[in-house]
């Protein structure tokens, strides 16, 4: 059990908690291995498809073409060892020699599977085991479990706090340490920071940004404080540089990635599940997942379950391929038409329902997985002949796949969580218990797009196809025996259904939800369940178009207390404003206000004078502009937008400002005037915040109370009509 | 040609077998090529094999092109996401195609849309993408020699890297948007210049337009032409809200 590895030239330490400290373990003869294998062509290509049939040279033996390989590698520099070893080469081929290539140095891996492309032709070779992170890598090949062993003692922690806009040694002198300032000066903060080091001993260090790791090591040169040390031994590497990158239409910015020794870093610019679990939840998933706190901490959600995946592949003898070689098969374009249409919707009857009750199939898309035997290499196999896939009529293997035996796990994992939150009474225990389930979740929900997603490395977009066929398939079954049941559907959408009593049916004809969930739960064998009465629900028509819109609504839930402020739990809502990120804060209360008085009075009217008051509000320029700021998540450079928008002035003054930002970055504006041109119409968050642009928030304001109402059948022009209407009238009485 | 109606007697490009690269503007999207596909298997019997890269490929665009939805059981298509995804695909290309013919279906045609723009990509090295490129070009030039089937391919950018597909082609098509209406020109000869006049506000839509030319084109030899399908694709009517008493 490890707290974090480092890997220093041709050593790797090992870094154990201890009751009173950590016990440091060099280890000197480690050396990380990839593998070469047989040709793309053999693979996938003309002698792939379902079951491709690699061919042997005889028993244990290398084909000619690994030999030369490897004849061209001895005594190369960048590697320590050459040797045959017998793995699968995909889920979907039998185990057969390979070349392993043990490679003197971490940075060697890559190097020599560059030079295996150079050295024959780009597809004469397939690579595998190349791009795993270091740490992950390092307990793999060693069979060293990743978590730190928090029997022992729990781990101690340190934050770093660096404003966002600081980049230079200058910004030391706003360092906080536990939320502390550190010091006035630079050399003030160095030393703090080495005076607490030394205190607390810590093994996690939180920070803001990772550049503080280079910002302090450069400010102690600086200064002479020689003796300075982040870790607990002296220096740092940097892992990574910043960087932006396309990724198939795709933009993304991930910061500079740096490792102390012996400390673990998470990075709070640059973390998923810290933010949304906690130190407490990433343990978790550290010894669900198996990978190392430090790497967890800076991983996507995808990267996660990948090294799931890795784990699991690893004990079926299958390695992981470098490049994304598998294509799917063909099919005619009526099948892909077919499978390619996504999750399935029932078109929402637009306005106000009341007496509606949800059920929803619990997680739906995993159990699909886990039930259903969906798995990149049992979809359409090759080797059963069945239509098991609806619609689509792909054959699902009759072994076990490998997707469903990484998700179980999880699954039962969350449902084991949630039981001890119910069973649990005390406050701190349901909130770790929370965090861990928000964590899992994120994992479970995000399965099945991972699946279709072209780079994934175990991916497969058939199985994404299938699980959506499938998916498809179930919430029709549900949706009929509701019916039959005495129910109208108002609404479905992928795994929720929404029913109200069907008018047309006597109540003592209608059968009871939880009967016929409890029947579509066995017969589909994933659960349907009742989540929640609502007084009234409102589905909003689509903007601009016929119909509802997929997935903006919102409902009262029944004998749900309204917190003092907001909504609370008392109302649910989907994917209207004050739901989306880059809504300002006092334009969500706004919203929230609405729906609240909407409740009260039932009528649009009211809504309106609600409205008008915070309107008067903002005309009067009483609204705090630091409620108003929009942040945004930056997609593309400045100079790629096709509008001159608010968020490219944002950008645009942000580069101005020097703080220019990259794609993948977050932006946090106040549009000041709209009118204005450039960089003028907008105040970037760390800037003096005066005055806003209040007919620009005017519009946004309207447009809120908008979803509000359109489920009433007002839309803006209308909402405008009664606003300058009663303006008129309230001047009029003057 | 002329007018309203004037596309009597309207040809789309006449494939011959070998490679054949169609530019196409990017003005007007990928009907074109759909148009082309479609019109080779109203005339053809046999299949065509899609090879896409990065859904290019609409199901969509194809199905309100197609005079009969039944069309699209005649495309086989497979799509590479990266391209190590479409060059392996195209190495199982001739193996598909053979399967196919020896069941009795012969391809019609093979087409590769964009076929150099997963090759762009970042994660693939510069030195690998141009060879991993002109070998998969070499392999649809082999199946184009070896079936006697036309093979058309269009290109994402022309740059030195496409350069190869220009080269690989025995003909390049152009299709333009003109004032008149898109319009195919052989690329070297004057004599296969087709223009499609439109007239005055004909067209509402290319989409319309090409949907069109290819009834058309099917009820000239007698293919099968669905004549129910206009009324599936006129959006719903909207219903007002449900909204009950005392809101």
């Amino acid at each position: 059990m490890v707290l974090t590895i480092d890997y220093d030239d041709t050593a790797v330490t090992e870094w154990r908690l201890t009751s009173d400290g950590v016990e440091r373990t060099r280890v000197d003869d480690y050396r990380p291995t990839m593998y070469v294998g047989a040709p793309v062509a053999e693979l996938y290509g003309e002698h792939g498809g379902p079951t491709p049939r690699a061919r042997l040279p005889k028993r244990g033996a290398l084909t000619d073409a690994l030999a030369d390989v490897r004849a061209f590698f001895e005594g190369h520099d960048a590697v320590a060892d050459l040797s045959v070893d017998v793995w699968r080469q995909t889920f979907r081929s039998d185990a057969r020699p390979v070349l392993r290539v043990d490679c003197r140095r971490i940075e060697d891996v890559r190097a020599v599977a560059r030079r295996v492309h150079q050295f024959g032709d780009a597809d004469a070779h397939t690579c595998y085991n190349v791009d795993l992170t270091r740490q992950l890598r390092y307990t793999l090949e060693t069979g060293t479990d990743p978590a730190p062993d928090t029997a022992v003692r729990d781990l101690r922690t340190m934050r770093l706090g660096l404003p966002a806009h600081g980049s230079d040694a200058a910004a030391l002198a706003d360092l906080t340490i536990d939320g502390e300032p550190a010091g006035a000066t630079p050399r003030a903060a160095v030393e703090a920071v080495a005076e607490r080091l030394a205190a607390v001993d810590p093994d996690v260090l939180v920070v803001d940004t990772a550049r503080v790791v280079p910002l302090l090591f450069e400010a102690a040169a600086d200064h002479g404080i020689e003796s300075f040390a982040l870790g607990r031994e002296p220096g740092y590497t940097q892992l990574a540089s910043a960087s932006t990158y396309t990724s198939y239409g795709q933009v993304g910015h991930s910061p500079a990635r740096y490792a102390v020794p012996g400390r673990a870093i998470i990075d709070r610019s640059n973390t998923f599940f810290y933010d949304e679990a906690g130190l407490d939840g990433c343990l978790d998933l550290v010894d669900r997942a198996g990978l190392p706190l430090q790497e967890l901490g800076w991983a996507s959600i995808g990267r996660v379950l990948t090294a799931m995946q890795i784990r699991e592949a690893r004990s079926r003898g299958v390695l992981v391929p470098w490049r994304a070689w598998r294509p799917e098969f063909f099919r005619s374009a009526t099948t892909l038409d077919t499978a390619d249409r996504g999750g399935t919707t029932l078109a929402p009857e637009v306005g106000v329902h009341e007496d509606v009750h949800e059920l929803d199939f619990a997680s739906m898309y995993p159990n699909v997985i886990r039930e259903y035997n969906v798995s990149p290499e049992t979809v359409r196999c090759g080797c059963c002949d069945n239509d098991r896939v609806p619609n689509v009529g792909y054959s699902i293997c009759e072994r076990d796949g490998y997707l469903p035996d990484v998700l179980g796990p999880l699954i039962d994992g969350r449902s084991e969580i949630k039981r001890r939150i119910r069973a649990s009474d005390d406050p701190d225990e349901i909130e770790t218990l929370e965090a861990r389930s928000s964590a899992i979740k994120w994992i479970l929900v995000s399965c099945f797009g991972y699946q279709g997603f072209s780079n994934a490395k175990f991916g497969r977009i058939e199985c994404h196809e299938s699980i959506n066929a499938i998916a498809r398939e179930l919430l029709l079954d549900a949706k009929a025996a509701l019916e039959a049941g005495g129910w109208r559907v108002l609404h479905g959408i992928v795994d929720s259904i929404w029913v109200t009593p069907a008018p047309d049916v006597a109540d003592a004809e209608r059968r009871p939800l939880d009967a016929i969930a409890g029947e579509v739960s066995a017969s589909t064998r994933i659960e349907l369940e009742y989540e929640a009465a609502f007084d009234w629900v409102a589905f909003c028509p689509r903007r601009g178009g016929d119909g509802g819109a997929l997935t903006r609504y919102f409902g009262r839930r029944r004998g749900e207390p309204y917190p003092d402020d907001g909504l609370g739990d008392a109302v649910k809502t989907r994917g209207i404003e004050s739901r989306q990120d880059d809504t300002p804060a006092w334009v969500a209360r706004l919203q929230a206000a609405l729906i609240r008085t909407l409740d009260r009075t039932h009528d649009a009217e009211a809504v309106c004078g609600e409205l008008a008051t915070w309107l008067g509000r903002l005309d009067d320029g009483a609204v705090d502009p630091s409620d108003l700021l929009i942040e945004q998540r930056v997609s593309k450079r400045a100079e790629q937008y096709r509008h001159e928008t608010v968020t490219v002035a944002a950008l645009k003054r942000a580069a101005w400002k020097d703080c220019a930002l990259e794609p993948g970055q977050r932006v946090r504006y106040l549009v000041v005037d709209d009118d204005a041109r450039g960089v003028g119409r907008v105040r970037l968050r760390h800037e003096p915040l005066r005055g806003y642009d209040t007919a620009w928030y005017r519009r946004q304001a309207i447009r809120a109370a908008e979803s509000v109402l359109s489920p009433l059948g007002w839309d803006r022009e209308r909402i405008r009509r009664w606003l300058s209407g009663t303006r008129d009238a309230r001047l009029s009485t003057y | 040609m002329n007018g309203h109606c004037g596309h009597d007697g309207v040809e789309l490009p006449t494939l011959d077998p070998g490679v054949t690269l169609l530019d196409v503007d990017s003005s007007l999207g990928v009907e074109p090529l759909c148009a082309v596909v479609l019109d080779r298997l109203l005339h053809e019997s046999g299949r065509a094999f899609w090879v896409d890269a990065g859904g290019h490929v609409r199901t969509r665009t194809l199905l309100q092109l197609a005079p009969h939805r039944r069309y699209l059981d005649r495309i086989a298509t497979a799509r590479g996401f990266t391209a190590y995804q479409h060059a392996s695909l195209l190495d199982r290309l001739p193996r598909v195609v053979s399967d196919a013919a020896v069941d009795g279906d012969p391809p019609a045609l093979v087409v590769a849309p964009a076929m150099d723009r997963l090759y762009r990509e970042d994660d693939v090295p510069r030195e690998q993408a141009r060879e991993l490129l002109v070998g998969r070009l070499a392999t649809l030039a082999g199946v184009a020699r070896e079936r006697e089937v036309p093979v058309v391919l269009t290109r994402h950018r022309d740059d030195a890297l496409s350069e190869p597909l220009a080269a690989a082609a025995h003909e390049t098509y152009t299709c333009r948007a003109t004032r008149f209406g898109p319009r195919f020109d052989a690329e070297g000869g004057d004599d296969e210049t087709l223009v499609y006049h439109t007239g005055d506000g004909w067209m509402q839509t290319t989409l319309a337009f090409w949907r069109e030319i290819l009834d058309h084109r099917a009820r000239a030899v007698d293919a099968p032409v669905d004549t129910a399908g206009d009324t599936a694709r006129r959006p719903s009517t909207p219903a007002a809200p449900a909204t009950p008493e005392g809101w």
